[in-house]
């Protein structure tokens, strides 16, 4: 005879393997529920929406590139500026557009998709979405735009492209430099302009004590308001540092268009040369790259 | 960047956080002014297309032809030998007038008078035909005008210019010396009046090349006896400004004034008339010289005479049928031997600019008229290369070339100076 005890457990463990096999059906059921039927109208559909996307993009970076270089100067970093907010749109809806033909899109499988997916790209894609993460977040902060002329470690040049993971600089030795986004949570980043067209460049000189720093900041000045790159509008300082070798001066001034700077400089320095080559100027007499650490203190 | 940094002149490369708010205003203030500029630009170009489609359908161009190039240069030489009109030099003459009276009267009013005009008026010009017994009887006829410079084109070393104006000054003051007992303040000895050429030919955008314009700033209000009429265009003015502060020792300045639609009419109506051949009866109900909207002209001239000369010669044409094979010169001051049609003036469009071609076409508004070798030490280019680009400019018809040197075109002031001013140059406005 079997004992009620035994019974019990018995009709305990049908229950739970009935309730087991429940909560597979109904796991079926959800995925069912989740996925969509996919079908070959849908993959067509998807495979042309990522080439539009990609075309649109591709577009947009063109089109933005070639109408900021034909407008006057003043629109075309904001003209530049643009192109991640077209990017970020083309992808929104790229995005919904491929979740909406693949997925049912109820509040509660958004929340199983979003969770699945993060998962995946805390294992496979950490870095690649930090960085994406990072990108977005830098076009709230800003602290670089297309456009700008920036420094990040060892390399200064003009944001030409800002992209999903990263930005790409273009340098004076005409080197094309990408960097990920996921840069702006640790190092330092040097914007020289911040969207504006103009950025200071500063221009060194180097001159013995006994020379004449009154003429020479004259001449400065006058080297920097007769250049034709100059920014008028904008003021030019001339700062001077008391080194061991002799005293250190600092042209300090704006060009209208930030990528004249190399032009810029040079231009300044041959003008102040040549005055220069015409006035009892007397040169540092140690090499200066010996005192640079010693040196401090502007005046 | 925020101009306090600037002010400073140490503007950090890395964003303290405290500034934030600072950048978002800047930026935002930015985005503002940019919208601001392209939405005048934009509606520039929308009003002179309106302009040129309402002038086109008014004026058709069917059947007409520019003039043979023996005509048109005929016409300007014509049209440059048009005096300047009596309500123009009047009113010029009246402005200086004005302004001596304050300074005979008064031992505290201005001793000096800058005339401001665009880069391409001549101001020089219209100085020494304002001042006439014809325009000014009075202050001809009480007061020494003198001229102590020669010239009114920069002279071929613009570092001389300084040693030119002190000895300039130096003659004047040996012509009639000063005695040690009359009194300085005696307004009795205020009847000299000193006439200056343009203040743009006076300088020279290069090292040491503007230290004539620091002598005379600081010389004029040293010579309260002397009454220093100086023109200058708007350009020159603006620059000189920055770098050596004029208009904080030249205090007084006074715009030539402008051309209205009458006045533009009553100007050039008796020249068109004599130039070609009266139109026929049946013709004359499509004359085109009746039907030009002088309002729209004036507004496109924007009231300066210079410009207001080429673009009317622009606007000149001829019957296709009355085009002669080989055309003749008139004699003088003869009518051209058939009728001139005219359409409706407007502004020439600009060709594609390069950027070298904006810091050309700055240094010649800068500047005025000037040598290919000043402009060369201006813009601090080898001769060679500048004139490379200034075949570019006077091949698309922007730049013009003269006995003196070289100029803008009148009729592309108006869009070279949009061009300029959208490309973050230092123009007359935005000083």
């Amino acid at each position: 005879m079997i004992s009620p005890l035994l019974l019990s457990l018995n009709l305990w463990n049908l229950w739970c393997r009935l309730a087991q096999i429940d909560s597979l059906r109904e796991t079926d059921d959800a995925v069912d529920a989740l996925l969509r039927e996919i079908s070959v109208n849908r993959i067509v559909n998807a495979v042309v929406s990522l080439l539009l996307a990609y075309a649109l993009l591709t577009g947009v970076q063109s089109l933005s590139n070639w109408l900021s270089e034909q407008v006057p100067k003043q629109f075309r970093l904001g003209i530049k500026q643009s192109i991640p907010f077209w990017k970020g749109i083309i992808l929104i809806a790229l995005m919904a557009h491929i979740l909406g033909l693949f997925f049912n899109l109820s509040g509660q499988n958004l929340v199983a998709i979003t969770g699945t997916i993060a998962v995946a790209l805390g294992f496979a894609f950490k870095d690649y979405a930090t960085s994406v993460i990072a990108g977005v977040v830098a076009l709230f902060e800003a602290p670089y735009r297309v456009g700008d002329r920036v420094t990040i470690g060892d390399y200064y040049g003009e944001v030409v492209s800002y992209g999903l993971r990263g930005i790409r600089l273009h340098t004076f030795d005409d080197d094309l430099v990408t960097i990920p986004h996921s840069v702006t949570w640790s190092d330092p980043i040097a914007n020289a302009n911040s969207g504006s067209l103009e950025a200071q460049v500063v221009t060194d000189f180097y001159v013995d004590h006994e020379a004449d720093l009154q003429a020479i900041t004259d001449i400065l000045y006058q080297a920097a308001y007769s250049s034709r790159f100059v920014q008028l509008q904008l003021p030019i300082v001339v700062v001077l540092a008391e080194m061991p070798w002799g005293s250190h001066l600092k042209l300090r001034a704006y060009p209208m268009d930030i990528r004249d700077e190399p032009a810029f400089r040079t231009d300044i320095l041959r003008r102040a040369k040549v005055a220069l080559a015409e006035h009892p100027v007397v040169y540092p007499r140690m090499n200066p790259m010996m005192g640079l650490e010693a040196g401090r203190g502007e005046g | 960047m925020p101009d306090k940094l600037r002010q400073e002149g140490c503007a950090g490369r890395i964003a303290p956080e405290g500034l934030h708010r600072e950048w978002r205003i800047a930026v935002v203030s930015q985005l503002f002014f940019m919208v601001g500029k392209l939405f005048k630009n934009v509606v520039s170009q929308v009003q002179s297309g309106l302009l040129r489609a309402k002038a086109a359908s008014k004026l058709s161009e069917e059947g007409l032809c520019s003039l043979p190039s023996v005509w048109d240069v005929e016409v300007r030489q014509r049209l440059r030998a048009l005096p300047y009109p009596d309500s123009y030099l009047t009113a010029v003459a009246d402005q200086i007038a004005e302004a001596i009276a304050a300074w005979q009267s008064d031992l505290d009013a201005p001793n000096n008078l800058v005339l401001l005009g665009s880069p391409v008026d001549n101001t020089a010009a219209v100085l020494d035909a304002a001042l006439t017994a014809d325009y000014a009887p009075e202050l001809t006829a009480s007061l020494d005008i003198l001229r102590p410079l020669p010239w009114s084109i920069r002279p071929a070393d613009p570092l001389l210019i300084e040693t030119q104006l002190t000895e300039a000054l130096a003659r004047l003051q040996e012509a009639e010396p000063i005695n040690d007992d009359d009194d300085p303040d005696d307004l009795a000895r205020r009847h000299q009046v000193i006439v200056l050429p343009p203040l743009e030919q006076c300088y020279l955008r290069c090292i040491g090349g503007w230290r004539g314009i620091e002598w005379l700033r600081d010389t004029v209000n040293a010579q309260q006896n002397y009454f220093w009429v100086i023109p200058s265009n708007t350009w020159a003015w603006a620059f000189l400004n920055r770098v050596c502060q004029v208009e904080a020792y030249l205090n007084y300045t006074r715009p030539l004034p402008r051309l209205d639609r009458n006045a533009l009419r009553d100007w050039i109506t008796p020249l068109a008339e004599t130039l070609g051949q009266p139109l026929s009866e049946e013709d004359e109900s499509s004359s085109a010289l009746g039907d030009v909207s002088w309002s729209t002209f004036a507004d496109l001239c924007e009231g300066r005479p210079e410009v207001a000369r080429a673009l009317w010669l622009r606007s000149l044409r001829l019957q296709k049928s009355d085009r002669p094979e080989q055309p003749q010169l008139p004699d003088q001051g003869d009518p051209l031997p058939v009728p001139l049609r005219q359409v409706q003036p407007a502004l020439p469009s600009l060709p594609d600019l390069e950027a070298a071609d904006h810091y050309v076409i700055h240094a010649l508004m800068l500047h005025g008229v000037t040598a290919r070798s000043h402009l060369a030490l201006s813009l601090g280019q080898p001769e060679s290369i500048v004139q490379v680009r200034v075949q570019m400019l006077r091949q698309a018809g922007l730049l013009r070339l003269s006995q003196s040197g070289l100029g803008i075109h009148p009729a592309y002031y108006s869009r070279l100076f949009t061009e300029l001013e959208t490309n973050n140059f230092l123009t007359e406005e935005n000083s």
